[in-house]
């Protein structure tokens, strides 16, 4: 039975006529989330441990960029929402109803996998039509869904082209259309982009992000892409050995990061961080390390000698070594010799405290005058 | 010191620019060892067979003469050449319409990864390593009607026995069995290594898509693995219609040439009958039914097959 799948009437929008893209008022009528997380687990056959004991919350329309080092069970988890693997231990609730146990085909998610997954021996049109009659769709339904979805992602004219004669950027919009055609309430997106090359990735992002306004399902879009997930999401979880170390807006989790991995993960260059004392570490952003003291000049001095200078064009990229070994990273246009000892100067309010368990800590009234 | 080796090498270079280059620039000299080959082994065989057609041949008393179509005439009116003929179509066609689908329900089986695989593969497999001759020694005792195992199990399930290999209705049928079975292995080693070309992330696709296994099979699965069956069917029926080893072993084409197969009756009319012309006779037809089937076997199925 298609249940709620039914396809939302694109035709009726006009090109310029998007779905508001996901603000504010939104996420407050919606109080319910849309993906709820509690507990999961994933233990693979062979006795490792993926995801442990994972929970997270993920509003109505969203679109959350999950990032994560290689392995660390980006893949596994959103496999684990679609349905394609067990859950070990842990429920996953969409829209308030459990699904932990439910058919892939049944929880209302559509999935775009890295390797396009496509149906290689199926025109673009069977690709799509495929799901659609599984879903009991009539001819002419899905006839006018076909229609949408290839305007949408802009394939119209190849509707009869096998997969083999597309480019990979075509492929994956075959992949697009067919998740987008069934309507789902929930968008799963396994790196999608991986596989173009780089101009072609540029202009695909700017697609999903149209494409997400447009239809306004939930998405979860995984990427170890900082740009990716810095421009495209509201919301980034960012995911470390199996457990989501920190979810929120692009904008806190650079600004304000919750833990020395989120802070080293977020942000090219990620955050220096170096040992101070009693277990505290201390963090700073590349671009706030002055090389001259300030006059009234409260924070953290730090020495170091410069190991290495690489020119980026506008400016100098410096990696630093402090007495103890620790390597820390500059860019300044200023030109430094390398061998050079120097003292470089973070201002309290740009230094982060991290205590001995990495968790974040205040710094208020701590380093008011440190010195490594 | 450090001068020879490469002084060497640059004549050897040179060397070989002069004279093995323009060698390997003729496709012809590249073939040349194969085509040598083939033409000793196949080609001048073939003219032989063609030309001893035509001639009443008897190395025995050294008779060498020309009969015109006397051998072709002598194997249309011989009742037996007729029906060993009907009797390999017969068996080709049932070995490849039991054992291709066997071995694709089988390899489908493997390759779900269940508890019972590996046992499951060395089952399968190990026919295919085995001799024809252990094979057919211990289907012979198997199938024998008075102490086998098989008409005891039919006799289990109230069946009566079946005469086997002795019966003239059976010993077709019975030879068939024993082909699939020892084939079957390669056969399904040739789909799973198919199976496995097919990613994973298809079949999620599939399950997110609502298929179910059945529908999934039909249509992702099968025509997936499509491109295999050139190969397969093609290797499956040469192979089969080439059969000689089991009718040698298991029946000697008896009862009464209902086992007989076209390879066995060229050898038995040559060789044990020394009737060289009409074996010939027969080998030049059964070479040019041969020769259809393969373009007719490769036409009809790369037509079905889908390239990526
Ligand atoms: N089927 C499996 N069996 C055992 N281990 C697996 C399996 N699939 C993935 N893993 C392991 O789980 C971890 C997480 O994998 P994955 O979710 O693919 O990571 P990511 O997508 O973040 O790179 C990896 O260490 C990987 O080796
Ligand atoms: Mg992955």
């Amino acid at each position: 039975m298609p249940g709620p799948h039914r396809i939302k009437n694109y035709g009726r929008h006009g090109r310029g006529d998007y779905r508001p893209a996901i603000n504010s008022e939104k996420r407050i009528d919606a109080a319910e989330s849309m993906i709820s997380l509690k507990g999961l687990k994933k233990t693979y056959p062979n006795g490792f441990t993926a995801i442990d004991n994972l929970n997270l919350d993920i509003q109505d329309g969203s679109f959350t960029v999950l990032v994560g080092p290689s392995g660390c069970g980006k893949t596994t988890f959103l496999r684990m929402i679609a349905g394609c693997e067990e859950c070990t231990e842990g429920e996953i609730f969409i829209r308030g109803r459990n699904i932990t146990k439910k058919a892939p085909g049944d929880r209302g998610v559509a999935m775009v996998f890295q390797n396009y997954a496509l149906y290689p021996h199926m025109t673009v049109e069977k690709n799509i039509s495929f799901g659609l009659k599984n879903y009991g769709y009539g001819r002419e339904e899905i006839r006018a869904i076909l229609r949408d979805v290839l305007e949408l992602v802009g394939l119209l004219d190849y509707a009869k082209s096998k997969p083999s004669s597309l480019s990979g950027g075509q492929r994956q919009r075959v992949a697009l259309a067919r998740a987008i055609s069934k309507s789902p309430e929930v968008f799963l997106m396994d790196e999608p982009l991986s596989n173009l090359d780089a101009r072609l990735r540029v202009q695909m992002r700017g697609e999903l992000i149209r494409i997400h306004q447009k239809i306004g399902s939930t998405t979860i879009y995984i990427t170890h892409d900082q740009v990716e997930a810095m421009t495209m999401g509201d919301c980034i979880a960012v995911m470390n050995e199996g457990a989501i170390m920190q979810c929120g807006s692009p904008d806190e989790v650079y600004n304000n990061p919750a833990n020395i991995f989120t802070a080293r993960f977020i942000g090219d260059p990620g955050m220096n961080i170096v040992a101070w004392r009693d277990g505290v570490s201390l963090g700073f952003r590349s671009s706030k390390a002055l090389l001259q003291r300030p006059s009234q000049f409260a924070g953290l001095t730090l020495n170091a000698a410069v190991r290495t200078r690489e020119h980026l064009g506008e400016v100098y990229r410096y990696t630093l070594a402090t007495a103890r070994g620790e390597e820390i990273e500059i860019r300044n246009d200023y030109l430094l010799e390398t061998g050079r000892h120097l003292a470089i100067y973070i201002r309290g309010e740009n230094l982060y405290a991290f205590g001995a368990d990495s968790g974040r800590i205040p710094t208020a009234g701590l380093v008011d005058d440190a010195e490594i | 010191m450090n001068e020879s080796p490469r002084v060497a090498g640059n004549i050897i270079r040179r060397m070989e620019m002069r004279f093995v280059n323009p060698i390997l620039k003729s496709p012809y000299a590249l073939i040349l060892p194969a085509l040598a080959i083939c033409v000793c082994f196949s080609v001048i065989p073939a003219l032989m067979a063609f030309r001893n057609s035509f001639f009443s041949v008897d190395y025995v008393a050294g008779v060498d003469r020309f009969a015109g179509m006397a051998n072709y005439r002598s194997i249309f009116t011989d009742g037996a050449f007729i029906q060993v003929f009907r009797n390999t179509v017969v068996f080709t066609f049932f070995s490849a319409a039991f054992g291709i689908p066997l071995a694709v329900l089988t390899a489908v089986f493997l390759n779900s990864n269940s508890p019972l695989c590996n046992f499951t593969q060395g089952v399968v497999f190990t026919p295919h390593v085995i001799s024809f001759v252990s094979v057919s020694t211990l289907w012979t005792f198997m199938m024998d009607p008075q102490f086998g195992i098989l008409n005891y199990a039919l006799g289990l399930l109230g069946i009566r026995p079946l005469m086997w290999l002795l019966g003239e209705n059976t010993s077709l049928p019975s030879i068939i069995i024993v082909s699939v079975w020892k084939t079957l292995g390669y056969n399904v080693l040739i789909v799973v290594s198919a199976l496995q070309t097919i990613p994973r992330e298809v079949y999620e696709s599939a399950m997110l898509d609502r298929s179910g296994p059945v529908r999934t099979f039909f249509h992702i699965t099968l025509p997936m693995i499509s491109p295999f069956f050139v190969f397969l069917i093609t290797t499956c029926v040469a192979q089969t219609l080439n059969t000689f080893d089991l009718v040698r072993l298991m029946t000697g084409g008896g009862p009464k040439n209902s086992s007989n197969l076209m390879v066995y009756w060229i050898y038995e009319t040559g060789y044990l009958h020394f009737q060289v012309g009409k074996a010939m006779a027969g080998a030049v037809i059964f070479l040019f039914f041969v020769g259809a089937v393969s373009l007719l076997n490769f036409a009809l199925t790369s037509r079905r097959a889908y390239y990526q």
